[in-house]
């Protein structure tokens, strides 16, 4: 497998992660799953979002800067649309001195209806981001594999080269910083 | 012999206000450091707390806590009487004992805008502020300042500057709230491990902690209480002298620790180590060098570890004050009975157990009812999103943000 090879398919491999994204928020939504950190709140700490900042930001000389810039808007806008969906479920305000005190939060039938309108909007939101990435994949096919190579290598170096340094522990407080 | 005691009453009030503007300044420490170990999303709600809880402190105290503090005999409380009314004092000003007293109601106040950033809202931190100084705060002080010694059961007990009447009390009064409020949103993942989240400015924490260091003098100096005679004057240098030398002994002592724990110096412990060491010193600065040193010693350690020990708890304190101020304001008090042999353990421990059982039940009462009534917690997207522009409209910094 060449570098260009790996690249394209890491943006599938991304494009996966993003679909996995999408059915967790979605088991969220339908209330099969209570815990509200099974989607990282920060974007970039999401499959997607690593493989958006770190890979594919640093590789955009290569290809469609446009196509790329389109992806994070969409993506961001998907991360909006999730605060959303998670401040209705997991908003901190209890109901009542009971659920207060035995930490039941139920959510209102508002809160969830409106939750499913927020998923809808972000189903929908997620097919557009599906379909520029398949774009931004075509067009990163159509480039030559000399010059993709080169700049994926020395790329590649510039990453490695910054993580080894990055890699030597820090704490702040008593806990490790990490890199990730 | 009249007019000396005039100059008695001059000097000794002088030494109250002198002392007490001191001490107010420890406000802005506590802003600044607060500030620094923060992220700068939140540092406008963070300063706006830290004015006004000095504000709020110094009009419930003088309109109610005094009082309730130092005025009348009851074992409980003092008088409920309202303004200072009934209260005065032969030896020097009755309001420059006041201010010198309220400087300290805002400090123990203080320590608990520290642990609860982040996440707070203003107006129902503002509230517990309200009541602990006009209530909480004023009847524990009348156990043992104020002179009752609560029907002999705190009798024996001491306490020189206030590392269990001020610092503890702010801890415990912080704790009950931290557990009630609850981590902030990513500091510890679904494995209970902890995120750290980095201050916005150690050059801030930094200079709140000198200020803090400054105003320290004046807390420890001050509560000498007196400066009529040479030998007053030379108590007073020898606990600013004593003061600095705990600072000094809690500040490289966590230097060291941090260097053999984790391969470098980190700073922010060694801030807060500095801290720890003039907590635990404030209990008895009048005892020597070497008591200070001891105190300063230990309190390094302990503050580094509880840090540790708090993270592993998940009681998230951003900017240490549980560590500082709760376990080294009891680490402090205990340690009196080392070097005051007219004190024993068992006194200390007896004390720092009552007000500690009292101050954290009546916090958590308190607490609890903000929280059922107006909540407590900011909503989970306001505090992403930063809780100034939610909560003031503003930005600390509006040149760094998107949206310029």
């Amino acid at each position: 497998m060449n570098d260009k090879d790996r690249y394209v398919a890491s943006v599938r491999k991304a494009r996966a992660e993003h679909g996995k994204w999408l059915n967790a928020v979605k088991v969220m939504v339908s209330g099969f799953e209570k815990n509200k950190d099974l989607v990282a709140l920060n974007q970039s700490e999401s499959p997607f979002g690593v493989w958006l900042n770190e890979e594919a930001i640093l590789l955009s000389t290569i290809n469609s800067k446009a196509a790329l810039i389109d992806v994070e808007e969409m993506f961001n806008e998907c991360y909006s649309l999730y605060h959303k969906i998670y401040h209705r479920l997991f908003n901190t305000k209890n109901s009542s001195l009971l659920s207060s005190v035995f930490g039941i939060n139920k959510v209102s039938v508002d809160d969830l209806k409106l939750s499913e309108h927020y998923y809808e909007e972000l189903v929908k939101k997620s097919d557009q981001l599906t379909n520029k990435l398949r774009v931004y994949e075509n067009q990163v096919q159509a480039n030559g594999e000399e010059k993709f190579e080169g700049l994926y290598a020395k790329e590649t170096i510039f990453i490695k080269e910054e993580s080894v340094e990055i890699k030597t522990q820090r704490y702040y407080r008593g806990s490790l910083i990490s890199d990730d | 012999m009249e007019n000396f005691a005039d100059v008695q009453y001059i000097l000794t009030s002088f030494l109250m206000l002198f002392a007490g503007a001191l001490v107010m300044w420890m406000a802005a420490g506590f802003a600044m450091l607060e500030a620094g170990l923060t992220r700068s999303k939140n540092s406008v709600v963070i300063l706006l707390k830290n004015m006004l809880l000095y504000a709020v402190s110094s009009i419930m105290f003088y309109l109610i806590g005094y009082n309730l503090m130092y005025g009348g005999g009851g074992s409980f409380m003092g008088d409920f009487n309202f303004v200072l009314n009934g209260i005065s004092y032969g030896d020097h000003s009755l309001m420059a004992d006041f201010f010198f007293q309220v400087v300290f109601v805002a400090t123990a106040a203080s320590v608990i805008s520290g642990v609860v950033a982040e996440r707070i809202k203003i107006w129902g931190f503002l509230i517990f502020v309200a009541v602990l100084t006009a209530v909480i705060y004023p009847i524990q002080g009348h156990w043992s300042w104020g002179g009752s010694s609560l029907g002999g059961l705190m009798e024996g007990f001491s306490d020189f500057a206030g590392s269990t009447v001020v610092h503890s009390v702010g801890g415990w009064a912080a704790l009950a709230g931290v557990l009630l409020l609850g981590a902030r949103q990513g500091k510890y993942n679904s494995r209970g491990q902890v995120n750290p989240i980095l201050g916005s400015s150690l050059p801030l924490a930094t200079l709140g902690t000198f200020i803090l260091w400054l105003g320290w003098f004046g807390f420890n100096g001050g509560s000498v209480l007196a400066m009529g005679t040479k030998e007053n004057v030379d108590s007073i240098a020898a606990v600013f002298a004593a003061t600095n030398m705990a600072a000094s002994f809690g500040a490289v002592t966590a230097a060291i620790l941090t260097q053999i724990l984790y391969k470098k110096v980190d700073l922010t412990m060694v801030l807060n180590g500095a801290l720890a060491g003039l907590v635990a010193v404030t209990a008895a600065p009048n005892m020597g060098m070497l008591a200070a040193s001891v105190d300063g010693f230990v309190a390094g350690i302990l503050v580094v570890f509880s840090i540790i020990f708090f993270d592993k708890l998940q009681i998230d304190d951003p900017v240490g004050a549980l560590s500082v101020h709760l376990v080294n304001g009891i680490w402090g008090t205990l340690a009196v009975s080392i070097w005051n042999p007219e004190v024993t353990f068992f006194m200390q421990l007896k004390g720092v157990l009552i007000v500690g059982l009292f101050t954290f039940s009546a916090s958590f009462i308190l607490w609890y009812l903000i929280k059922i009534s107006i909540g407590i917690r900011v909503d989970a997207k306001h505090e992403l999103d930063g809780v100034d522009v939610h909560e003031t409209g503003l930005e600390a910094y509006p040149e760094f943000s998107k949206k310029g």
